[in-house]
């Protein structure tokens, strides 16, 4: 296309010698070449040795006793109570993680302030740090030795170390960054003038948020939120420090994984993992569709 | 008086956006703001809206002080350039909104909506989503909404600007009918001045955060009292001249003008404006009923539709030049418009000569040169008074003295100063400040309007800045000239320009030409030749013909302003040269500029400028920096 300019409009230089085709230009429409399907393959083959092959592996293994089985690995008292101690407690950190994620990213694009840029570069910390480490300063930070931790125990009974809070803690603690993430770039490109338009036709700050603002974002919200609801299925080393390992009180579906394989019971952890896996799948599949609608609204 | 602006002011840091607008716009009014992009013009219209805060002054609309208020309090009807429609509401759920929030009862709600859908020619499309809509169609809705509920004010920022031209004009139609239809008074703010004509009641020009006049589209047009608006409005034709007692003189002419001294300056300096439909064409100078401006060629002919516009380059008359002043032209190009089809108008030719003819003109005033003289009370200071006192009373325009300054010595500055320059100066203005002398001038000249800041300098050229950091500072970053006052002369009447760095600055030369042609020096430009043999004499240097042809084009645009002006060239080391050129003909003043940044590090360029100032021992004028 770029080639084909000069020819339509005149050239602002008469005097200059015709510009020859880009090299693309002579690429000729309907036959695919060589390297483009080497490519291809290239891509589609690393996929399917990384990703596809290993997860039908666990899949066919988890299935392989069939679904009676499965079924009943899977609702067996111990493993039933790690999947709802998984679920709910990732559930109120995705829920904390939604609110806090949005004030946050909101403040991070809107505000001006000393610091900005590292508190920036603070908020992707977690990914880097190994979530053994976030377990063992928790552990530090709320241990029944530790000052803070001591403290909640004398004054409200409430423990957080090998308790459902501490699971919550390190969950929050490594998926923070997901919904802050999420939401930044969509804050860029919103324009300052909807809120701006939202004040001078009298709606105030805050039915600006609900009525102007939320929805817009929303949909970058639940997408954060429903990543870092994923991200917590599977969390494991930061658990293991703060929870612990005991069955049907802060074992985790991840920790116990590990349990079966380390009793000898590999269809059990394969019918977690698999379970694990669709729900995983589930929320992928869930968030991808969000920000297809997304974008699909903005064009 | 619906909407009342008090002396407003908004800062950002250093720079001032909106410099002290005072304006009234009367109940019903379509007042349009118009000025060039960045000319604070749409932050006014945020600072009437509440949504930017005032640095300073007061905002009034219907007679309530809501300076104070929030958006939400003051009821302005606002319209962005994008529109900023809410996309996930519906057409009719963004018209609502502003009803919504304040409450209104659905039934009504839904009655107002319809009205509003109908007064845009919107109707029926309510539960469209904007992303359905074209792009007037957006902008109409944007204005209902901001209608809909009954504001006290419609403020528009470039509701146009997103449009193509055909839709823009078809919707500036119906936004006046609009705005008439409802009575509401409206401040719409645009670059555009055919938008500014078709729409305004009045209109005000902004420059640089400053409103420079008000009125009439006609008014403006035909009356302007600056030479921006002028310009701004429309195709200019501007010669200087001078008034006198009913009449004004451009060179040899003079033309009958009543009471044209009456808000001239004492020297009567004025610009004349000819727009190009006030200029006839005749072939011959009999051709012609009115007065003739003089004979000139045709340059070119420009098709407009309606109109053709013929270009004319006068030759120059003596004691007239065309503003705004031009590098590098020659003789008075003049804009002619001719009404197409019009009798005898078609031989118009390129190249052929015509007379042109009077048939009205415009006198405006003639903005003299606005010095700035900074001084810290010491004996270097003293140069700077003594010769701004000698350049005020030459060249007739108004100077501030900033004094920074502690506690007493600030008293005895203000008295000494005032002496000095008050029989020389007639617009006078005292500043004081604290701080450091090099920032507050900078501080001084980023706000206010000056074209050439004069400073002490240390004369003794063993000890080049001392007792004068201040100098050493401005002459690097000034915006606009400086001129370190040395060993004081008593007149300035011979000027020696260099051109030192190879290509002549268009900038300095120009300069030269304001300040030579007030004072009545005599200007040398003068190229040092660097490269090649030394010669025994000038005239055995053979500088290439590009050079030679530079120096002549410097030297034609100061002849061209009425500046008597030579060319020298000299050979050998650029700063040795032009000092010793300077002590030779003993010049008045030494005028350097055209140090063109290049991509070297600030250490390791020569600034020729610099090293001038600081072994010079007579005053030294340093142009560099943007054209206004």
């Amino acid at each position: 296309m770029m080639a084909a300019e000069p020819r339509t409009s005149p050239s602002p230089l008469p005097t200059s010698p015709p510009i020859p085709p880009a090299s693309g230009a002579r690429r000729r429409i309907g036959r695919v070449p060589f390297s483009v399907v080497v490519i291809r393959v290239l891509a589609l083959g690393y996929l399917a040795l990384l990703l596809v092959i290993p997860l039908a592996a666990v899949v066919s293994d988890g299935l392989r006793a069939g679904l009676g089985v499965f079924w009943s690995n899977i609702t067996r008292p111990v493993a039933w109570h790690a999947i709802t101690l998984t679920l709910w407690t990732a559930a109120v950190m995705a829920a904390i993680n939604a609110v806090m994620g949005t004030l946050t990213a909101y403040v991070l694009v809107r505000y001006e302030f000393r610091g900005k840029a590292l508190v920036n570069a603070l908020v992707d910390l977690p990914l880097a740090i190994p979530t053994l480490v976030t377990g063992v300063m928790l552990v530090i930070l709320y241990g029944p030795q530790a000052a803070v931790g001591s403290w909640l125990k004398a004054q409200w009974g409430l423990e957080i170390i090998f308790a459902p809070p501490g699971i919550i803690l390190a969950l929050l603690f490594v998926s923070f960054p997901f919904v802050v993430r999420a939401l930044q770039p969509v804050l860029l490109e919103l324009d300052m003038h909807q809120e701006e338009m939202a004040y001078t036709l009298g709606a105030s700050p805050w039915l600006t948020f609900r009525r102007v603002l939320l929805p817009a974002i929303a949909p970058a919200i639940a997408s954060g939120t429903l990543l870092s609801f994923a991200r917590a299925l599977g969390e494991f080393g930061a658990i293991i420090v703060v929870a612990g390992n005991f069955p049907m009180r802060s074992q985790t579906a991840a920790v116990y994984v590990l349990g079966e394989i380390e009793s000898e019971n590999p269809i059990g952890a394969s019918a977690m993992s698999t379970f694990l896996l669709a729900l995983a799948f589930g929320l992928m599949v869930a968030v991808d569709w969000l920000q297809r609608r997304r974008e699909a609204r903005h064009a | 008086m619906s909407i009342v602006l008090y002396d407003l002011v908004k800062r950002y840091g250093e720079q001032t956006v909106v410099d002290h607008v005072t304006l009234e716009v009367a109940d019903g009014e379509l007042f349009v703001l118009l000025g060039p992009s960045g000319s604070g013009k749409s932050t006014i219209l945020r600072l009437i809206a509440g949504l930017t805060p005032v640095t300073a002054g007061r905002v009034f609309l219907h007679g309530r002080d809501v300076t104070d208020l929030p958006p939400q309090q003051r009821g302005c009807g606002f319209v962005f350039q994008n529109y900023a429609l809410f996309r996930h509401m519906t057409v009719a759920e963004n018209i609502e909104f502003g009803l919504v929030v304040r409450k209104v009862p659905p039934p009504e709600r839904a009655k107002r909506r319809d009205e509003l859908l109908e007064l845009v020619g919107l109707a029926g499309l309510g539960r469209r989503y904007p992303g359905q809509l074209s792009g007037g169609q957006q902008q109409r809705v944007a204005v209902a909404r901001a209608l809909a509920f009954a504001p006290s004010v419609l403020l528009l920022d470039e509701p146009f600007g997103a449009l193509d031209v055909k839709i823009r004009s078809q919707l500036r139609q119906s936004l006046k009918d609009i705005q008439r239809r409802l009575g509401v008074t409206t401040i719409l703010v645009t670059h555009d001045q055919e938008e500014a004509f078709e729409l305004a009641d009045r209109i005000g020009i902004i420059d640089r955060g400053r409103l420079l006049e008000v009125g009439t589209p006609d008014q403006l047009y035909h009356r302007p009292q600056h030479e921006f608006v002028a310009t701004f409005l429309g195709n200019a034709n501007l010669l200087a001249g001078t008034c006198e007692p009913d009449r004004v003189r451009l060179g040899p002419l003079s033309l009958p003008y009543p009471g044209a001294m009456s808000q001239m300056d004492a020297e009567g300096r004025a610009e004349v404006l000819f727009r190009p439909e006030d200029l006839v064409l005749a072939p011959e100078r009999n051709g012609l009923n009115g007065p003739a401006l003089g004979a000139g060629v045709v340059e070119q002919v420009t098709f407009l539709g309606p109109l053709r516009h013929v270009r004319v380059r006068l030759d120059p008359l003596p004691g007239t030049w065309p503003l705004p002043l031009r590098y590098g032209e020659e003789g008075i190009p003049l804009t002619v418009a001719l009404l197409s089809g019009a009798n005898g108008t078609e031989e118009v030719r390129v190249g052929q000569t015509v007379w042109v003819g009077i048939r009205r003109f415009h006198v405006l005033p003639r903005i003299a040169l606005r010095l700035l003289i900074g001084t810290d009370g010491s004996s270097e200071a003293e140069h700077a008074l003594y010769l701004a006192a000698r350049l005020g009373q030459d060249t007739g325009g108004s100077a501030t003295v900033l004094m920074v300054g502690e506690g007493r010595a600030e008293e005895a500055l203000r008295s000494h100063a005032g002496e000095t320059l008050k029989t020389a100066v007639a617009d006078l203005h005292l500043k004081a400040r604290r701080g450091e002398l090099g920032a507050e001038i900078l501080r001084e000249v980023a706000q206010g309007e000056y074209d050439l800041v004069i400073l002490g300098g240390q004369a003794d050229p063993r000890r080049p800045w001392a007792g004068s950091a201040a100098a050493e500072r401005l002459i690097r970053e000034s915006p606009i000239p400086v001129l370190v006052a040395k060993t004081p002369r008593p007149a300035i009447r011979r000027v020696l320009l260099c051109l030192a760095g190879g290509e002549p600055g268009k900038l300095d030369v120009m300069f030269t030409a304001r300040l030579a042609r007030r004072t009545g020096a005599m200007v040398t430009l003068l190229h040092v030749h660097q490269d090649g043999e030394p010669a025994d004499t000038p005239e055995d240097a053979r500088p290439d013909p590009w050079l030679t042809r530079q120096l002549e084009r410097g030297r034609l645009t100061l002849l061209g302003q009425g500046v008597r002006a030579e060319a020298k060239i000299r050979l050998g080391a650029v700063v040795d040269e032009i000092l010793a050129e300077a002590a030779e003909g003993d010049y008045d003043l030494i005028v350097v500029g055209g140090h063109i940044p290049s991509h070297l590090p600030a250490v390791l360029e020569r600034d020729v400028a610099a090293e001038v100032v600081a072994q010079a021992d007579r005053p030294v004028l340093v142009v560099r920096g943007k054209l206004p």
